[in-house]
């Protein structure tokens, strides 16, 4: 019995150890929680009173040069401290960048040319760090210009593995004023699988420049792109469908001549692109092919292009293609085809009143395309 | 100074606000500056300026609500207003002009520009 109490004495005295140690463990943890929370909070308001300091410093300085008043560059320059004070300065500028145009732009960019930003954002290209490298890209997307040892850094990057670098890269040199750079640029993005469709129609943007007309070479090196087989189709469509979004007019013959050669004929996405090209720039020189070629085709994605083609070009000669379109197997070919033959005027409305008697879908869905056709009319 | 017509800038975006701010008081206006649509609804009312320049983008009230209720008031139905609007938006213009808006400037834009455009729009 006696030995019994010991025993059991002994237990309690264990499990009481065991939970007063547990709870110290704990309330060290909390406590370790706790400074570091402080810690983590002073260091953020001591950086955002830092960064609102150095702004106030340094505002005066750009607004100035801004208006186009003469400052002291190497006082400012010397006034940055230490990178520290680099942010701030840099984060001023980039905000006020987008906003304005013109010459105050151009002031805007000088101050970006100051010696050590320079310095700083250079050392930082050459990191290995993703924040470096991420930060040193948005800092040259700003830039616009570089030097020849910034560019073939940030080309480098342009053939990494990680799709993050080559996007940071293309993103700082599509700013290029040199076509050719620009040209790589677009080239490594449209090489890439998995590259989202808005992040290639707004390079294709940022390649025409707007500043220098240089459409001509422009157009030379997207001829260049589209012929390129190696490089991702589905991007390539899209590269060709914002070639006609832009208005570069003068590839239509150009494109047509690609559709024509059949080089991309195993591309749904590149033939799909080539035949809207046609119909957007309303080059009814390529109707006969595209119907020869494309209106029986196996790849309902192309079968929706032609009709859509055809739409554009709005002529009567077609009716008889569209009304087989009209027919078609795919939903989306045939309400392309009913809304082609709609706007061609009143003889394709004769084509479309004997569709409505073929089926009841096809009545309901031309009911509704007349209506919404003949309502924007009115 | 005080002859000079009175500006109430609303624009949320801090530096484009110090930009404008530093060009209007060099061509000699008083300037007030908020940076969002409440507090900019609230200036209106108590300082009744001569000319309102407005951001249609900002968090909270839009440019057009705070445009939109300053119609509603007496005090402030007629205040000119002109608008800041970015390219992308400029379908928003009709909106605009229907509230009575005298002038409107897009980003990007040259703050010289809406200097001059400014001058005009006092004129009229």
């Amino acid at each position: 019995m006696t030995i019994m109490l010991l025993l059991q004495y002994e237990a309690d005295t264990f499990t009481l150890q065991f939970m007063l140690s547990a709870a110290f463990l704990l309330f060290l943890i909390t406590m370790y929680l706790f400074a570091a929370s402080i810690l983590i909070r002073n260091a953020k308001l001591r950086e955002e009173h830092h960064s609102k300091e150095c702004k106030d410093r340094f505002y005066p300085y750009i607004l100035t040069h801004m208006v186009g008043d003469e400052i002291d560059m190497n006082e400012l320059n010397s006034d940055l401290r230490n990178s520290d004070d680099f942010k701030p300065l840099v984060s001023i500028i980039y905000e006020m960048i987008e906003s304005v145009q013109g010459d105050e732009r151009t002031r805007l960019r000088e101050l970006l040319h100051l010696p050590k930003l320079q310095t700083y954002y250079f050392k930082l290209l050459q990191s290995s760090r993703k924040n470096d490298i991420t930060e040193a890209c948005l800092y040259y997307s700003h830039v616009s210009d570089f030097t020849e040892k910034e560019y073939q850094l940030l080309s480098k990057l342009l053939d990494d593995e990680n799709l993050l670098y080559v996007h940071i890269a293309a993103t700082a040199i599509i700013r290029s004023p040199l076509a050719e750079q620009r040209y790589e640029a677009l080239r490594a993005m449209c090489s890439r699988e998995r590259v989202s469709k808005l992040a290639i129609i707004d390079q294709l943007y940022m390649f025409r420049n707007l500043v220098d007309d240089q459409m001509d070479r422009e157009v030379s090196l997207l001829n260049q792109l589209v012929r390129d087989t190696s490089l991702n189709d589905r991007n390539l469509g899209m590269v060709i469908k914002g070639i006609c979004d832009i208005g570069y007019v003068s590839m239509a013959l150009d494109l047509y001549e690609l559709l024509e050669e059949q080089l991309w004929a195993h591309s749904e996405y590149v033939t799909e692109a080539l035949i809207y090209s046609m119909g957007r720039f309303e080059f009814s020189m390529a109707a006969d092919f595209i119907v020869d070629n494309f209106a029986k085709d196996s790849r309902p994605r192309v079968r929706r292009a032609c009709a859509s083609a055809l739409e554009l070009f709005a002529d009567d000669a077609y009716n008889e293609v569209l009304f087989d379109l009209a027919q078609d197997e795919e939903f989306s070919v045939r309400l392309k085809a009913i809304y082609a033959l709609a706007g061609i005027g009143d003889t394709g409305k004769k084509y479309l009143l004997e569709l409505s008697a073929k089926t009841l879908e096809l009545r309901n869905l031309i009911r509704g395309v007349l209506a919404e056709v003949e309502g924007q009319v009115a | 100074m005080s002859d000079q017509p009175l500006i109430l800038l609303v624009e949320d975006n801090e530096s484009i606000a110090k930009l404008v701010e530093f060009k209007l008081k060099r061509d000699g206006y008083r300037l007030e500056v908020r940076t969002n649509g409440i507090d900019g609804l609230s200036a209106v009312k108590s300082l009744i300026p001569d000319l309102v320049v407005l951001d249609v983008m900002m968090p909270g009230i839009s440019g057009f609500e705070l445009l939109a209720e300053m119609r509603k008031n007496e005090a402030t139905k007629s205040t000119k207003v002109m608008m800041l609007t970015s390219k992308s938006r400029e379908e928003d213009l009709q909106r605009g002009f229907e509230l009575g808006v005298v002038e409107y400037m897009s980003k990007p834009f040259k703050v010289g520009e809406l200097s001059m455009r400014i001058k005009k729009a006092l004129e009229n």
